[in-house]
C-alpha cells in the first residue's frame, strides 16, 4: 500500500496516473544521485519494481564512444601557465593598488587525484579578478582567488562553491589548506604532541585530500580586500572596503565576477563561510539574489542561468546582539554592568567536560547527552536567570537568598557536575550568572587533576600547559605557522603562481577598523538573520546548511540555534553537529562524517515546503503509532 | 599585533597577556554602542519588518523618489534583477509595470513561513479526503 504522506507528494506533484509517478521519480533521480535528504522520500515497491524497464527505454542508442575523463579534460583545459606577480598588493589600511598594474590573468597547472576510487582531473588557477559596482564603471577591489575546478564536466551539471574564512580580516588560507582543496594539512586536532608544548610546530603532514569537495564542486578560495594578496583598486584604500556591508557587497561582485569570466552563468553556484562568514554570507546570498541575473554576461552556452542554489556555514556567528561574551566584554561600561545569559554556551561547556572525562553523560550517545544538554539549558538554566536577571540588571537579595536554600544549591551543583567541577572556576557567587568563555577556558587541570593548562576557546579541547602561570603560545595558535609555511611553497608549486607579496593570512588591522554597523541596524553588533529570511523569500529553494563542532566555545552551535529559532527559521535550516572545535575539519575522526553530510547536502535537490511538510508529518505519524502502541499494551 | 592591547584593557581582564591573544581567525569586537542603543527584540515579525524595509528601499531606489510604479527596465538599471527575472509573475495585469505590493505580495506568498503554512494545508486538505479508517 502506498503510504498517506507519499500518496500526498505525487498528488502535489499532480502525478495522477502511476506511470508519470514513475517517471517523476526517474526525473529527481536524474539531477540527484540521491534524493533530496529534505523528503527522505522512498519510492513505493511498485515503482521501484518497475525502474529496470523504464532506465531501459529511455536510454538512447549510442553512436560512438564518448571521450574518456582525461580525453575531455586535455580538450578542455587551460594549458600550464606561470604567472609571476610583479605587483606588489599592499593590505595595510591606506593600501591600494593601481587599477592599471593589475593582471587579471590566471596561473593554471594540471593535476589529477584519485578521489572515491577513481582518478580525477582538474586545473589549479590562482589570480586575480577585478571587481566592480552595479554600473561596471567604478572598480573596487583586486579580489585574489585560488580556483580548482574539473574542466571535462559540463558547467550547466557543475556546481562551484565560493569559500572564505572569517575575522573579519582573515584570508581563506584556514578552510583552504585544512578542510575541502585537492591537498590538506593533517594537524590532527586536538592533540597537541608534548614535543610542541614550548612553541608552535613549523610544520604538518601535507597530504592528498581524500575527502576534497571536487567529487562534488568546483572550488573557489576567496580572499576579501586586505587579506591574502587582496587589496582596493586606488584611488579606494583597503579601509574603504573594511565594514560590513561593503566587504559583503565587494565578496558577492566578486562572486558575479568570477561567473562572468569563467562563463559559469548555468552552474549550480553554492558559498561556503566559516565563523565570521555567519555574517558575510547570508548577506552575500542576499545580495546575489536581489541582482538575480541582471549582471550576468550573454553565455553562448545557452543553458539556463541559476543565480544562487544554496550556503553552508561553519561554525557560524549570525547574531552578535545576542552572543554574551560580545555583549558583556566588549561593550560599554554600562554594558559590562549588566548580565546576559550564556545559555547558547553551555552545552559547548558540557561537550567539553566530557571530553576531558569531566562529565554526567553514562551510556548515552555524544548526540543524545547534547539533546539532554540543550533541554537542561531551556528548562532549568533558563528560567533560573530570568529570574534573577531583570533587562540585565541583578536581583541581588534574592539572588542571595535563594543561593542559601536548597533549589539554589541544587542549582549550583547541577552547573558544577554538568561542566566544570573546579571549585576555581567558580570564585563568585554569582559566576552562574556569568558564565562567559574566558572563565571557563583557563579552569582545566590534567586528567590526573595535578599540571594547568589552559584550553583554547575555538576548540576547547585543545589544550597547552601553563608554566609560571603562563603558555608558550595559544592553544587557538597551534596551526597558524605551519598552515602559513605551507602556504608559502604551496601556491608556486601546484598552483603556478609566484608573487612579490607577503600573503595576509589574518590583517588584525581590518578587524580593528572594521565598520560593524550596518546600514539597516542601529547597534554596532551585526545580525545577519534579516537576510537569511529576505534570500529565502527570494530564492524558497535554497539548500541551506549549518555544520557546528561540539567543543566550540568561541561560536557555539547552541547559541546559533537559539538565533535562529528566535527569528522562526530553525525549522527551515538544519543545523548539524560533530565532535570538534570551530574548524571541524581538523578533527581526523569527524572528516568521513563531515564527507558524508555534504555528500547529501550537494546530491540533494533544491529545499521544498511540502516535501518537508511530508517529511515531518510522516515522522510525527510514526511518533503517533508508536505512542498508540504503548498506549494499547499498557491498556493490555 | 597579535597581542591585542586594546582587547585586554576593554577586558578589564587581570590575566596573563598569552590569554588573550588573537588566533589568526579570530573573531573581531566590534567597538562598544553609544549609551542608549537599543536593541529591538529578535523576532519573526521583526526579521520580516526588516526584509520588508529592504524591498521598500530596493523599490525606491529603481522608481525615484516620487515614483509609484516600476518598469522592467527601471529595475534592471537599480541592479534589482529580481524583479526582471520574474517579472511576468509579479505583472499580474500585464501592463508591463508593477507596484511596490505587486512585489511586496508576490514576496510574502515565498517566504518560509508562508510556505510551509501552504503546504500544511495542502497536506490536510489531501489527508481530509483520503483517510480510510
Amino acid at each position: 500500500m502506498l503510504s498517506l504522506s507519499k500518496e500526498g507528494y505525487f498528488n502535489k506533484m499532480n502525478y495522477r496516473a502511476f506511470s508519470l509517478a514513475v517517471l517523476a521519480f526517474l526525473a529527481a533521480c536524474d539531477d540527484s544521485q540521491e534524493n533530496a535528504s529534505e523528503s527522505n522520500f522512498t519510492p513505493p515497491a511498485e515503482i521501484v519494481a518497475a525502474l529496470p524497464v523504464v532506465i531501459q527505454a529511455a536510454e538512447p542508442a549510442q553512436v560512438k564512444p564518448p571521450l574518456t575523463p582525461e580525453e575531455a579534460f586535455n580538450a578542455a583545459a587551460p594549458p600550464d601557465t606561470v604567472i609571476d606577480e610583479k605587483t606588489h598588493f599592499d593590505t595595510t589600511a591606506d593600501g591600494s593598488v593601481a587599477l592599471a598594474d593589475v593582471s587579471q590573468k590566471a596561473s593554471a597547472k594540471r593535476h589529477n587525484m584519485v578521489l572515491d576510487g577513481k582518478t580525477i582531473y582538474f586545473t589549479a588557477r590562482a589570480g586575480h579578478l577585478v571587481t566592480y559596482d552595479a554600473d561596471k564603471k567604478n572598480p573596487e577591489a583586486a579580489v585574489f582567488y585560488t580556483a580548482y575546478t574539473r574542466d571535462d564536466l559540463p558547467k550547466e551539471k557543475r556546481p562551484v562553491t565560493f569559500f572564505w574564512n572569517g575575522g573579519p580580516g582573515s584570508s581563506s588560507i584556514w578552510l583552504h589548506m585544512g578542510s575541502w582543496a585537492p591537498k590538506r594539512l593533517k594537524s590532527d586536532a586536538p592533540n597537541i604532541p608534548e614535543s610542541d608544548y614550548a612553541k608552535q610546530p613549523e610544520s604538518f603532514p601535507f597530504l592528498d585530500n581524500d575527502i576534497s569537495l571536487l567529487g562534488q564542486s568546483d572550488l573557489v578560495f576567496v580572499d576579501p580586500p586586505g587579506a591574502g594578496y587582496s587589496a582596493a583598486i586606488a584611488p579606494l584604500k583597503n579601509r574603504d572596503l573594511w565594514g560590513t556591508d561593503i566587504d559583503a557587497k565587494v565578496v558577492a561582485d566578486f562572486i558575479t565576477r568570477y561567473n562572468n569570466v569563467n562563463g559559469r552563468q548555468s552552474s549550480p553556484k553554492y558559498l561556503y563561510g566559516e565563523s565570521y562568514g555567519g555574517i558575510r554570507t547570508p548577506i552575500v546570498a542576499n545580495l546575489l539574489q536581489a541582482a538575480g541575473t541582471s549582471r550576468f554576461e550573454p553565455d553562448s552556452s545557452g543553458k539556463a542561468p541559476v543565480v544562487l542554489s544554496g550556503y553552508i556555514l561553519n561554525s557560524p556567528l549570525v547574531d552578535y546582539t545576542s552572543n554574551c561574551h560580545m555583549r558583556n566584554t566588549f561593550g560599554t561600561a554600562a554594558e559590562k554592568a549588566k548580565y546576559w545569559s550564556c545559555a547558547g554556551f553551555i552545552p559547548s561547556y558540557a561537550m567539553t567536560a566530557d571530553y576531558f572525562h569531566k562529565s554526567i553523560r553514562k551510556n548515552e550517545t555524544k548526540a543524545d547527552f547534547l539533546t539532554a544538554m540543550k533541554t537542561y539549558t531551556r528548562d532549568v538554566y533558563t528560567p533560573i536567570f530570568d529570574e534573577y536577571i531583570v533587562d540585565g540588571y541583578i536581583k541581588e537579595s534574592e539572588w542571595e537568598n535563594f543561593q542559601q536554600t536548597k533549589p539554589g544549591k541544587d542549582f549550583q551543583k547541577d552547573l558544577s557536575d554538568r561542566f566544570v567541577e573546579d571549585q576555581l572556576f567558580w570564585d563568585t557567587d554569582r559566576r552562574p550568572l556569568d558564565l562567559r568563555p574566558h572563565f571557563f577556558q583557563l579552569r582545566y587541570t590534567d586528567e590526573k587533576g595535578k599540571n594547568g593548562f589552559r584550553t583554547g576557546r575555538f576548540d576547547a579541547r585543545m589544550k597547552v600547559p601553563l608554566v609560571n602561570g603562563e603558555t608558550a603560545y595559544a592553544a587557538d595558535d597551534y596551526i597558524d605557522k605551519a598552515f602559513l609555511n605551507q602556504f608559502k611553497t604551496y601556491l608556486p608549486d601546484f598552483a603556478n603562481y609566484n608573487a612579490v607579496s607577503d600573503y595576509q593570512p589574518s590583517n588584525s588591522v581590518a578587524r580593528g577598523n572594521w565598520a560593524w554597523k550596518r546600514a539597516s541596524q542601529a547597534s554596532n553588533m551585526p545580525t545577519s538573520t534579516p537576510d537569511i529570511l529576505s534570500a529565502l523569500t527570494y530564492n524558497p529553494g535554497l539548500k541551506l546548511l549549518i555544520l557546528h563542532g561540539y567543543q566550540d566555545i568561541a561560536t557555539p552551535g547552541f547559541q546559533t540555534e537559539l538565533d535562529l529559532e528566535a527569528v522562526g527559521l530553525l525549522d527551515r535550516i538544519p543545523v548539524k553537529w560533530f565532535e570538534g572545535g570551530h574548524m571541524i575539519y581538523n578533527d581526523e575522526s569527524s572528516r568521513p562524517l563531515l564527507k558524508k553530510t555534504l555528500d547529501q547536502y550537494y546530491e540533494g535537490a533544491p529545499y521544498d515546503a511540502e516535501a518537508a511538510v511530508a517529511v515531518q508529518s510522516m515522522q510525527q505519524s510514526r511518533i503517533v503509532s508508536a505512542k498508540r502502541l504503548v498506549d494499547a499494551a499498557a491498556a493490555n | 599585533m597579535k597581542h591585542s592591547l586594546i582587547a585586554i584593557l576593554a577586558a578589564g581582564l587581570v590575566l596573563a597577556a598569552t590569554s588573550l591573544t588573537m588566533a589568526f581567525d579570530d573573531i573581531g569586537q566590534p567597538p562598544p554602542d553609544p549609551v542608549g542603543t537599543v536593541y529591538p527584540e529578535m523576532t519573526p515579525e521583526l526579521v520580516q519588518k526588516k526584509v520588508e524595509e529592504q524591498i521598500r528601499a530596493q523599490f525606491e531606489k529603481a522608481a525615484g523618489p516620487s515614483g509609484y510604479l516600476i518598469d522592467a527596465q527601471q529595475a534592471q538599471a537599480s541592479g534589482w534583477g529580481f524583479v526582471v527575472d520574474h517579472f511576468a509573475q509579479i505583472d499580474k495585469n500585464g501592463d508591463g509595470s508593477v507596484s511596490l505590493s505587486d512585489i511586496s505580495n508576490f514576496l510574502s506568498a515565498r517566504t518560509p513561513q508562508a510556505l510551509m503554512r501552504a503546504a500544511r494545508q495542502n497536506l490536510n486538505q489531501r489527508s481530509g479526503t483520503q483517510i480510510i479508517e
